[in-house]
């Protein structure tokens, strides 16, 4: 049981986490979650599809970025931005995948605009055809298609 | 394709627009033909606003480096703070042209060897329009000769509509120029000019006229004795003035500048020590705020050739001579993002515009 101003959060693979609620609450879904219903506040909260080891990544990254929101002089915009950029770097694509898909569940804005911006990064100077292969996309165009496409902004490619 | 990554196709739509909201233009034409849903998702309404709102949160600045090797080719430096700098050319309009305005995305061209005749550009999508010519003759009506005293670009990225603003004060032939104020509008929706006159007896200063900001349905230009903003309404095409804070007028010795400021207007004021930036939060009430007085110490040996050309509530770039500087509002840093290596005729802040990339079709 997480004492006062705590909050346990379990991943579907059964790992408990015990973390302030100002970190937790980070997450628009389980805020609104705590703010409706007080028994969460005490008991455990179920965070579904999102197995031990992606929950401890999200909690890593909000518990940073809480304590930032909260006392600007002790984390500078400086340290936060390498925070951020170390913390995408290490990621690999299954992480990300995963990443993205959780703190879109789980609705944290800054995580998912920084992990958009990422993957945006990664695909910019890419041919489509590496795109495809890398982010395993069918492509689901005719040959025909593709090539109107490409007229008209014959310039992009 | 590569069965152990896992597969982009099946997340979420709202994750896949908020991915490609964050490319570079010429990349999401790019990947607008890897499959159906992102072509899809790329291509409606709801993505462009998404797009656009973005990137208004990343403003960049133009500046146009003209080759000394040939005088006619001249091309933009595009100085840009997530992406850094690169370089990019108005070739795709066949003819030799100069930025005379930037708004939300779109540049107003003149045409060098035509005079009179002008274009609307999306850079970045490499689409043009030129504009009819206007049955007036502002050619040589305009004080100085050629030119029109004023042009304005004002884009609306909601409705997608623009207008295009050609002013100058009336001059009869041989004879100095008059009070009569001379207001061409071009709107994009009927194809047509619209012309108007008043009497105004302000004069602008070339930086003043480079430095036009559009903002609630109005366009604002900084007046040469630094008293006012002129305004122009366009919804009801009535010219008025905005005074400036009064702190500012009454120190001499300082320059004066126009920029916007996330939405608002905002005026720049440099003296030998201090950069203090003004902001107009609220518009109908014409308020002005005060909202940092940066200390122009470390770049002292600079401050008097720098230009404040764009900026946010992050950071303001700043063009001087030969190079773009950014300041960085709250490490308080000042840092240099591009600089010239040839000898260029004219100085960067003579032709730095602020920009930002935007979907925006000026068709």
């Amino acid at each position: 049981m997480a004492s006062k101003g705590n909050l346990t959060l379990k991943s579907c693979n059964g790992k408990e986490f015990i973390v302030e609620e100002k970190v937790a609450v980070m997450s628009t879904t389980i805020k609104n979650m705590v703010d409706v219903d007080d028994s969460f506040a005490q008991g455990v909260i179920p965070i579904i599809g999102v197995d031990g080891k992606i929950l401890a990544k999200l909690i890593e990254y909000c518990k940073e970025h809480a304590e930032a929101d909260e006392d600007e002089e002790v984390k500078s915009e400086e340290y936060l931005k390498k925070f951020d950029e170390k913390f995408v770097d290490e990621l690999n694509l299954n992480d990300l995948y995963d990443l993205l898909k959780a703190s879109n569940y789980l609705e944290i804005t800054k995580l998912l605009n920084l992990l958009c911006q990422k993957v945006a990064s990664m695909i910019k100077g890419k041919k489509p055809e590496e795109i495809r292969r890398i982010f395993n996309i069918k492509n689901d165009f005719t040959p025909e298609e593709e090539e109107e496409i490409n007229r008209q902004n014959p310039w992009a490619f | 394709m590569d069965q152990s990554n896992p597969r982009f196709d099946f997340f979420p739509d709202d994750v896949v627009l908020q991915i490609l909201a964050r490319l570079p233009v010429k990349a999401l034409f790019r990947v607008k033909c890897v499959c159906k849903l992102w072509y899809r998702l790329a291509s409606g309404d709801y993505f462009r606003h998404l797009y656009n709102d973005l990137s208004v949160r990343n403003p960049m600045v133009l500046v146009e480096v003209t080759d000394s090797s040939s005088e006619s080719r001249s091309s933009l430096i595009c100085v840009d703070n997530l992406r850094g700098v690169y370089e990019f050319s108005l070739d795709f309009i066949k003819d030799r042209v100069k930025v005379r305005a930037s708004c939300n995305g779109l540049l107003c061209c003149s045409s060098i060897p035509d005079k009179g005749v002008y274009y609307v550009c999306n850079p970045m999508t490499r689409k043009y329009r030129m504009l009819p010519r206007s049955r007036e003759r502002p050619v040589t009506r305009f004080y100085p000769d050629g030119e029109a005293t004023l042009v304005g670009l004002a884009c609306n990225l909601l409705t997608q509509k623009f207008n295009v603003v050609l002013a100058g004060y009336h001059r009869s032939f041989g004879n100095r120029a008059e009070r009569t104020f001379i207001c061409l509008v071009f709107d994009s929706e009927t194809n047509k000019w619209r012309k108007f006159v008043s009497f105004q007896d302000d004069h602008f200063t070339h930086m003043n006229r480079n430095q036009v900001v559009f903002i609630n349905g109005a366009l604002h230009w900084l007046t040469g004795s630094f008293t006012a903003l002129l305004v122009l309404d366009l919804k009801c095409d009535m010219w008025r003035k905005i005074s400036l804070p009064d702190e500012v007028s009454c120190v001499a010795g300082s320059r004066v500048y126009l920029l916007e400021s996330e939405g608002c207007l905002s005026v720049v004021q440099i003296s030998e020590a201090w950069m203090i930036i003004w902001v107009m939060k609220d518009y109908e009430g014409e308020k002005w705020h005060m909202v940092d007085k940066v200390s122009l110490r470390c770049i002292r040996g600079m401050v008097p050739g720098i230009f404040p050309i764009s900026q946010t509530g992050e950071y303001v770039f700043l063009a001087t001579h030969k190079q773009v500087l950014v300041y960085q509002r709250k490490s308080k840093v000042w840092k240099e993002m591009y600089s010239v290596k040839n000898s260029s005729t004219l100085p960067l802040w003579f032709s730095a515009h602020a920009f930002r990339s935007t979907i925006f079709s000026c068709h």
